[in-house]
């Protein structure tokens, strides 16, 4: 079935799926106990919402230990817009790099780069640079971290109640 | 530190089976009991920090995304940045190193707003918050990747 948008049912099962996801054989089972609804319906609701975009995926985010096993950085680029999406699909290509936009400045592609040390790093940034010519760029490494993505931050019940 | 192996099995998110984690198992060597039990492991441990569905900001109605970056003295970035970090609209706050001559702002928030007056309230705090500082705002054209580390 298409729908067009994600209903009630769809809002709980996200609330679910992020807040309270059952790391057991059959996680898909339990979440459809919770909720009455069947294995089968909460997988093809759940993959509904993972093509619309809505849901990114259901997996993992790294703690302290793990993220300090890399070395991170943010590049800003300034590439000619005909030649912007083309430049963006050369450094989307590298699996170091995790984030990639363009934005409205002169430095219009930015994206971050995360690699496990910092030889590695510079041999990504280096070879994007090689392949992109870019008019200009920065490096900026990031030197402290304030705040990371975590589960509630636009996941909260606000963000879920906001779902369509 | 932990193996990696089963990390890296679910590293792109599971698979939307009714076993998933049986999935994981093959491509990690193992078995499906031994990936639920590292998994419950590494999440109690602090590994990782969420198992989950991770859920996109914008797709929830966020429709203003902005990297704002801020020109805070340095002796302020510590209370600053704790500063920002507490406020819910900020997903992301960063200290980064500045290029002389070419880039001076050092405080990078990432800001999901529902609508322009959010995004501009937003910016009035911080400049409350910063006593006044240049910031500059990089508003979000387009999307190319947008994916976790890969371990």
């Amino acid at each position: 079935m298409v729908r067009g948008h994600p209903d009630y049912l769809d809002k709980k099962l996200v609330a679910e799926l992020q807040l309270r996801f059952p790391l057991t054989e059959r996680p898909f089972e339990e979440v459809g106990r919770r909720l009455g609804l069947s294995e089968a319906e909460v997988l093809s609701r759940t993959r509904e919402m993972i093509r619309e975009g809505i849901v990114r995926r259901i997996g993992y985010m790294a703690g302290k230990s793990l993220q300090k096993m890399k070395s991170s950085t943010l590049v800003g680029m300034k590439v000619e817009t005909d030649r912007a999406d083309w430049a963006a699909s050369v450094i989307s290509n590298y699996r170091e790099v995790t984030h990639n936009y363009l934005r409205d400045n002169e430095l219009n592609l930015w994206f971050t780069v995360s690699a496990s040390d910092r030889g590695r790093l510079e041999d990504v940034v280096r070879e994007i640079v090689t392949k992109v010519r870019p008019l200009d760029w920065i490096e900026l490494p990031s030197v402290k971290s304030f705040k990371l993505l975590t589960p509630s931050v636009g996941i909260s019940e606000q963000g879920v109640s906001s779902l369509g | 530190m932990a193996d990696l192996t089963i990390l890296r099995a679910v590293e792109d998110g599971i698979e939307m089976v009714p076993r998933p984690f049986e999935a994981a198992a093959k491509r990690a060597g193992t078995d499906e009991e031994s990936v639920v039990r590292e998994l419950k492991t590494v999440l109690e441990n602090g590994t990782i920090r969420f198992f989950g569905a991770i859920v996109d900001h914008r797709t929830l109605g966020k429709l203003v995304n902005a990297m704002v970056a801020w020109d805070v003295e340095d002796s302020a970035v510590d209370s600053v940045g704790r500063s920002f970090a507490a406020i819910p609209m900020v997903s992301h706050c960063y200290e980064r190193t500045r290029v002389p001559g070419k880039w001076k702002y050092n405080l990078f928030t990432m800001a999901h707003a529902g609508n322009e007056d959010e995004l501009e309230a937003f910016l009035k705090e911080g400049r409350r918050l910063t006593t006044g500082a240049d910031c500059i705002v990089l508003r979000t054209l387009k999307e190319y990747k947008k994916t976790g580390v890969k371990f």
